[in-house]
């Protein structure tokens, strides 16, 4: 029971940080928690599909198939997060240029809808697959039964979902005066790290080269099997020994979307300016 | 956005152009997956070389490769095989395990 619980608590920590930080950056967005549910719905839906066709997908191209599907599924997850996080930086400066509403909790009242859910559907997708085969593989060789696997599930997943509830509340409480750009930073940071962690798979499917196999190394400090490191990993894609082109990566995401974050050449004083939507 | 993502469009053309040339004559090595145990359990690579790593699950589950020190995690199905690109890598011994059955399915890639 114990290898479904580690295993179910891995991944469900991380949907359920990726979820906290979404949570803390849209505060008073109408029914968000009605549509991160579908996201995890539509996520879950989504990797009981790629479980049961994982075999054909690891044949294609060459043995590799998995890791590109999986640096797709991240690079459209960067995508769509990059997106949330500097259309909210112009909205909530035209919020509060024009509103001028106590508390900048109302932040991202008319972000689109359809782009969280995808963006938790995205995030749940990759991690729910993994604990489906995982369970699959555990039931179909013997080793377990079905009630140690709901019971490991029900564990690791409430594992999982407290220590995101923690960080979410921790921060509506550290942050409150400046929570939107504390979140909003946090988000840029696990963007970055998707988009790392989505090279480092393209780098295992040969499509990419490492430029650099090793920068650094500081698994003896934080490993990343550790519950620090999971989190750090999630949070701010921490790996202890990433490649010249995973750092590549990672910075060009942060430089990119604090450019157009800050867009330093629409210059100062003009971003009362920002377009209503 | 835009901005970001052509970069990303420019880093993974190049990426694709590079890839056949990474990919040149690598050496290649094979681990075999049998009733949850890694053959062999000790996989010896040439330092400085950029190599490639070919693993066959005969098991009729799946399994996860997965090490920190390689920086490496696949899912390999059951009677599946998968293809590993791997770095070149400084002399030493890099441990490695099966996710799913980390008891049973340890060993190690020896660099020299």
């Amino acid at each position: 029971m114990l290898p479904v619980a580690t295993i179910v608590f891995r991944e469900c920590l991380e949907i359920a940080l990726i979820i906290s930080l979404v949570m803390a950056a849209t505060q008073g967005l109408e029914g968000r928690l009605r549509l991160i549910l579908s996201g995890l719905g539509l996520g879950f839906l989504g990797a009981a599909i790629i479980a049961f066709f994982t075999d054909t997908l690891a044949a294609s191209v060459e043995g590799t198939g998995q890791d590109i599907f999986n640096a797709g599924v991240l690079f459209v997850a960067v995508g769509f997060l990059s997106w949330t996080v500097i259309w909210m930086k112009h909205h909530a400066q035209h919020l509060s240029h024009r509103i001028r509403k106590v508390g900048s909790e109302i932040v991202a009242g008319e972000t689109s809808h359809w782009v969280l859910v995808t963006i938790v559907a995205l995030a749940s997708l990759r991690e729910g697959a993994e604990i489906v085969l995982f369970s699959y593989g555990m039931l179909a060789s013997g080793q377990v039964t079905w009630s140690s696997i709901i019971m490991g599930g029900l564990l690791g997943g409430v594992g999982g979902t407290v220590v995101g509830v923690m960080l979410y509340l921790g921060l509506l409480r550290t942050a409150r005066r400046h929570l939107f750009s504390v979140t909003s930073w946090l988000l840029v940071l696990l963007t970055a790290g998707m988009a790392a962690h989505g090279a480092s798979y393209l780098i295992a499917a040969g499509v990419l080269p490492d430029l650099v196999p090793q920068m650094w190394d500081t698994s003896h400090i934080v490993s990343s099997h550790g519950l620090l490191g999971e989190i750090l990993g999630v949070l701010i894609g921490y790996t202890p020994n990433p490649s010249g082109m995973e750092v590549l990566f990672y910075v060009t995401v942060v430089a990119s979307i604090a450019l157009l974050m800050y867009r330093p050449w629409e210059g100062k004083g003009l971003v009362s300016k920002a377009k209503p939507s | 956005m835009r901005f970001g993502l052509s970069c990303f469009s420019v880093l993974l053309l190049a990426g694709v152009a590079l890839a056949p040339l990474a990919q040149a004559e690598t050496p290649t090595y094979t681990l075999e997956i049998k009733n949850h145990t890694f053959s062999p359990e000790t996989l010896t690579v040439p330092a400085d070389t950029p190599w490639t790593l070919i693993i066959k699950n005969h098991d009729k589950t799946p399994e996860e490769f997965e090490s920190e020190t390689l920086s490496r995690e696949k899912i390999i199905p059951g009677g599946g095989q998968v293809r590993v690109k791997m770095s070149a890598l400084k002399p030493g011994t890099y441990p490695f395990m099966g996710e799913f059955n980390p008891d049973k399915a340890k060993g190690q890639v020896v660099v020299k």
